[in-house]
């Protein structure tokens, strides 16, 4: 009976259309809750990640249909992700890349790479959202 | 000639007559008595009564004068009589006679040897240019052998009741008096500051424990009211007969104390200032310290706004933003009160610390530094660590140190080999290490000079870091040192002890506060 009601309710929500999944990878737990909270605020599903390599080994990585990443992190950081994205065989989600120290440099690696956006912190929540809106409509 | 000495010679003039009076009575009484005993012994007499005049010519002179005699008595009464038992008893007297003499003159040589040493000590004690003095301490002996505590009262009462009995020229001039009279027969307890009873608490617990010799620092203001320390040496003498004569050196110590202290004040200066080249250095990473939980405050709060302007606002999230608002705002409070700490010149404060706590809040500082440049970093701090006794600000600077060095000391290393591992564990029972580790070009060979000043290898280096740390392990009991590793790279580990539990028994505030 349950199992039956179960599967229902799983195709209906899969019917239904929940909103896209948005990944959020920083290292700092202040930041990446916020960011997470900032998202939910305006209806998003979010999965926070801690580090880039939680997010390379997440069963939810297919599912995924934006990444929004701090630049700086230990091991493998923002840059480091998007390569890795992009070099799966598997569409790659667009990349939202956010930093507390812009360089040029890095600007143009994130963009050349096929950012969809790169951002400095604080982040203007309307920017951010604006940007994560328009990688969801293409 | 003083008159000591005329008293000597008319007295040994006495006794040479009497000396001379009874030899000729012994030398009469052997020639004219009819008895058959050795009478002639009886001149030993004779010589020991010469001795008495501490004068070697006349003991001679007495005896060839008794051995004269002697034989003539035996010539007198036995001439031309064959060799017989009047023969034998004469070369009896004669041989004692020799003993006697022997004796004497060798007793007379001890006294005249231990005169000798007596003076010279006498001119040492007087002229030496050290302070001596010779103390009576019989009061503080009969008070704290009656078992009176060893109290501020006791000391005070015993203090008093003490009075110098003898005294060199030094030992007045650093009291400032100008004749050794003035000091003798004085008590010290007038010239003496809160440091003397505390000094003589620990004198008077170390004799008790049966001592004889201590020493201690402590200060004194002299008569002219000029305050100056002193390293006292007391000596309590085998024939002390219940503390009358305590023996008592004082070096005058006040240059050293005040060059120790301003050496103090510039090694405080040095390492405060070396802490403000640390944070300059550390900008960058502080600021990301700072910076994060900023950005987070901030987005919460705009978050925050948008949970309450939802068409059905959610206060459960309002709620979750605005404790994590606090919770962020507070970290980066912390952030700046901990570099506060750190930039600020503040007086040694030793307390309780827990080197676990230390440690991450002393990362926190230099993690980005570390992934900016590539470093990984592992911590590895054994479970439990019981807590040190330190002043937290420089305990800090010293890990700095050693993790800056480290970071400098990769950069030529390949990012992928550049690894920084902090391990803090017990280490022989009482101690704790922490050790950091890294994987950058190693120590040069014979490098064993890293811990002094002004040493480096570095362009842009002062060479003070490790000095400084050497320094403040000093102050804190603990050591410091360096090694290569086998695959590469160094380790630097500092040691302490662990807080004991010991507080020193109910003496604080006699105990000098370092
Ligand atoms: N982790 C390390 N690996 C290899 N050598 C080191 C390491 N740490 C220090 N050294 C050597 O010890 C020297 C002295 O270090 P110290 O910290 O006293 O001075 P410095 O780093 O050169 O200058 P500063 O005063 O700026 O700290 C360094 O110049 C370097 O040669
Ligand atoms: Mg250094």
């Amino acid at each position: 009976m349950t199992f039956w009601s179960d599967m229902l309710e799983n195709t209906l929500a899969t019917v239904r259309l929940l909103p896209p999944l948005v990944a959020v990878v920083d290292d700092d737990a202040g930041v990446r809750g916020s960011l997470d909270s900032l998202l939910r605020s305006e209806g998003m599903r979010t999965q926070p990640f801690a580090s880039a390599r939680e997010l390379m080994q997440s069963p939810l990585l297919e599912e995924i249909s934006c990444v929004v990443t701090d630049l700086n992190m230990p091991e493998t950081d923002g840059l480091a992700l998007q390569v890795w994205l992009s070099e799966r065989k598997s569409i790659s989600p667009p990349i939202i890349l956010i930093t507390a120290y812009p360089t040029c440099q890095a600007r143009q690696r994130a963009l050349e790479g096929g950012a969809a956006a790169f951002l400095t912190k604080p982040v203007d929540p309307d920017t951010l959202l604006e940007a994560i809106a328009r990688t969801l409509q293409i | 000639m003083s008159d000591e000495d005329n008293g000597e010679y008319r007295k040994g003039h006495f006794f040479i007559l009497l000396a001379i009076g009874l030899a000729l009575g012994i030398c009469t009484l052997d020639i004219l008595s009819p008895l058959q005993g050795a009478v002639a012994v009886l001149y030993t007499s004779v010589i020991v009564l010469v001795g008495l005049t501490h004068r070697q010519a006349p003991i001679v002179m007495a005896a060839a004068g008794c051995a004269s005699l002697a034989i003539a008595g035996y010539c007198a009464s036995h001439w031309g009589a064959p060799l017989g038992s009047p023969a034998m008893r004469l070369g009896v007297s004669l041989v004692a006679l020799m003993i006697t003499t022997v004796l004497v003159l060798r007793q007379l040589r001890e006294v005249e040897e231990r005169e000798r040493a007596d003076a010279r000590y006498r001119t040492i004690f007087a002229a030496g240019g050290f302070p001596i003095w010779e103390s009576d301490w019989s009061g503080a002996h009969g008070l704290l052998h009656k078992g009176h505590p060893i109290d501020a009262c006791t000391v005070e009462l015993a203090f008093a009741a003490a009075f110098v009995k003898n005294a060199n020229l030094a030992a007045a001039c650093l009291f400032g008096f100008e004749r050794r009279e003035d000091l003798v027969g004085r008590s010290l307890l007038e010239l003496a500051t809160p440091a003397t009873s505390e000094a003589l608490v620990r004198i008077y617990e170390a004799l008790m424990h049966g001592a004889s010799s201590v020493e201690e620092e402590t200060r004194f203001v002299s008569r002219t009211g000029r305050e100056f320390d002193i390293l006292l040496q007391v000596t309590i003498p085998p024939d002390h007969d219940g503390w009358k004569r305590i023996l008592i050196m004082g070096a005058d110590i006040t240059e050293r104390k005040r060059a120790q202290e301003r050496l103090a004040a510039a090694q405080i200066e040095l390492a405060h200032i070396s802490r403000v080249t640390i944070l300059g250095e550390l900008a960058a990473s502080i600021a990301h310290e700072v910076n994060q939980p900023l950005t987070a405050t901030i987005t919460y709060a705009r978050s925050a706004a948008r949970w309450l302007a939802r068409e059905a606002p959610d206060a459960h999230e309002v709620s979750e933003c605005l404790s994590a608002i606090t919770a962020n705002a507070e970290r980066a409070a912390q952030v700046i009160a901990r570099i506060r700490d750190l930039a600020r010149n503040s007086d040694v404060r030793h307390a309780q610390i827990s080197l676990s706590t230390l440690i991450a809040e002393t990362l926190e500082l230099v993690q980005r530094e570390m992934t900016t440049k590539g470093v990984t970093l592992t911590l590895n701090i054994e479970s439990d660590l019981p807590p040190v006794t330190g002043d937290k600000v420089q305990l800090q600077q010293v890990l700095l140190n050693l993790l800056i060095n480290a970071r400098q000391a990769m950069l030529d290393t390949p990012e992928e080999r550049r690894h920084l591992t902090v391990r803090a564990f017990r280490k022989a029972e009482k101690h704790i290490a922490v050790e950091v580790h890294d994987t950058g070009h190693g120590l040069a060979a014979g490098q064993d000079n890293l811990f002094t000043p002004f040493f480096t290898t570095k362009r842009d280096g002062m060479g003070m870091g490790f000095a400084i740390c050497r320094t403040i392990m000093g102050q804190h009991e603990g050591s410091i040192e360096a090694r290569s590793n086998a695959k590469g790279g160094a380790t630097f580990v500092f040691v302490l002890p662990m807080k004991t539990d010991h507080v020193h028994g109910g003496s604080e505030g006699l105990v000098p506060q370092h």
